[in-house]
């Protein structure tokens, strides 16, 4: 009796490791975000994209339309991008897919640094005249 | 994504920034190559430039402040999507996590209990707290809730209490039917919930911004003498993307101006016709001499049910339109913040949120 609970105990354990390995993974480190960030974003086939700098696609996690769209909004009127445009591979899988193509010799990453520049300037002259409509309109 | 100026329009001498509303069709969509308005091709896109054309005017405020109604001109779509699902899912409110029952004996299950407190809407600043350290606050490594309520942290954790046990009246009327006369606290509000400050919290907040519920009138459950609900809830900041408790709005949204054009004098028995097709406000009738003729007065007012377009004269000279970059934006809140507060809220999530991402592409750029 006692042998045969050892053995039923062990497999328990051996499930349980298995369970606990996931969510463990992905909870490297953490930011000064306001929303606790993980490892936020990784390149596809990156041995690709360092043959070819100009095409790149790129993997947001825990982000959606609102970054995914307003991002692509701006990159499409950019002078270095050939093409642009994003997508949620499922909507159960918290990520998006972010496709650039750039024109020859143009870095990619370096073309969506500028796009999230702008967008944050974008936002922050809203917030700006916002702010500055908003005092007007109650004094 | 092609890159093209939209220089077609589809019909003559109509503005290529408004969308065409037809009876049974809207034309001039954004079913181009791209969202922007026509524009040139030769010409690099600027930025300052795009901010310098933004415009943002206020339409309306509640006395309450909760409610407002403002412009944002000269942007796109996109733009204005994304400050509308931001203030839907990402500005963080504080809600009830974490129900430690001690005692419900109430008809209602613990679980949908539960479920219904964490709903409740709370009055408190969510700038003065931080976020949980763990996603799933309070769950040891075997996967079990803890046993034993935790003290909760100042500057992550608020902490209520309700207690409250329903009787019977001994002083109601012996024909009296209704249970508010005939027992004490026969109905749970959600002003029976009491603060506890936890360590120096209290020093935090004045009279007037002590933490508690928005509102006092929310029935959370109805009790029968002998029932009683004891918990203690522990609230945690959090965003409405992990759980709608956590939005702090009721509804932002937006819609487009819609324009409406007069193509012939209309007037006598059209004019009154005419006003009666659109919503109140919309169409007014002057007097030009002897003539009635109608006027728009205040296309915002109109709901676009295009109405209009099932009178055969009328629709011959009436055009609807809709301002594709002209955005009414409505926001109400659900009470912890003002509704102009959130919209800076949101505006600095927003900068913050490209701003990680972007340090984090120029880490893998290096």
């Amino acid at each position: 009796m006692g042998k045969k609970s050892e053995k039923t105990e062990k497999p328990v354990e051996e499930a349980m490791e298995v369970e606990e390995k996931p969510p463990v993974e992905p909870e490297a480190e953490e930011e000064d975000l306001n929303v606790p960030a993980k490892k936020k974003m990784e390149i596809l086939d990156p041995k690709s994209f360092e043959q070819d700098p100009s095409n790149l696609t790129l993997i947001l996690y825990e982000e959606d339309h609102t970054i995914g769209n307003s991002i692509k909004h701006i990159l499409s009127r950019m002078d270095e991008v050939e093409f642009c445009g994003y997508n949620v591979p499922h909507p159960l899988e918290d990520k998006i897919l972010f496709r650039v193509q750039t024109k020859d010799g143009i870095n990619a990453l370096e073309v969506l640094v500028k796009a999230f520049e702008s967008v944050e300037q974008i936002f922050s002259t809203i917030r700006g005249k916002f702010e500055e409509s908003y005092e007007q309109s109650i004094s | 994504m092609v890159k093209k100026s939209t220089t077609k329009t589809t019909e003559p001498d109509f503005p290529s920034n408004e969308i065409l509303m037809q009876e049974e069709v809207v034309l001039n969509t954004y079913d181009e190559c791209t969202d922007y308005i026509e524009y040139d091709d030769t010409k690099e896109f600027s930025i300052p430039e795009y901010c310098d054309n933004i415009h943002v005017a206020m339409v309306n405020e509640s006395e309450d402040k909760m409610t407002l109604e403002f412009d944002i001109t000269h942007i796109e779509a996109p733009i204005a999507n994304a400050l509308r699902r931001v203030l839907i899912a990402e500005v963080p409110t504080m809600a009830l996590e974490k129900i430690y029952l001690y005692q419900n004996t109430s008809v209602i299950q613990d679980e949908v209990l539960c479920h219904r407190l964490g709903l409740l809407p709370l009055c408190v600043d969510p700038r003065g707290f931080q976020f949980p350290t763990e996603k799933v606050v309070g769950i040891n490594e075997k996967g079990v809730d803890c046993d034993e309520e935790p003290a909760g942290d100042a500057t992550r954790n608020l902490i209520f209490k309700i207690n409250v046990s329903c009787t019977k009246n001994r002083n109601a009327l012996p024909n009296s039917t209704d249970p508010k006369t005939l027992y004490h606290h026969s109905s749970v509000y959600s002003g029976s919930f009491a603060w506890v400050p936890i360590g120096d919290q209290k020093s935090n907040y004045t009279d007037s911004t002590t933490p508690r519920m928005v509102t006092d009138d929310i029935l959370v459950a109805k009790l029968r003498p002998g029932q009683e609900i004891e918990a203690s809830c522990h609230a945690v900041k959090g965003i409405g993307r992990d759980h709608a408790k956590f939005s702090p709005v009721a509804t932002a949204s937006y819609r487009l101006l819609p324009t409406i054009r007069l193509n012939a004098e209309i007037t006598g028995e059209a004019a009154e016709r005419l006003k009666s097709v659109f919503s109140e406000g919309v169409i007014e009738i002057e007097k030009k001499g002897s003539k009635r003729v109608a006027v728009v007065k205040d296309a915002r007012k109109d709901t676009c049910s295009r109405n209009v377009f099932r009178h055969e004269d009328l629709a011959k000279v009436v055009q609807l339109g809709k301002n594709k970059q002209h955005f009414i934006f409505s926001v109400e809140s659900t009470g912890a913040l003002k509704s102009s507060e959130l919209v800076v809220e949101a505006c600095k999530v927003m900068e913050t949120k490209c701003r990680s991402l972007r340090k984090q592409i120029q880490a893998l750029i290096k």
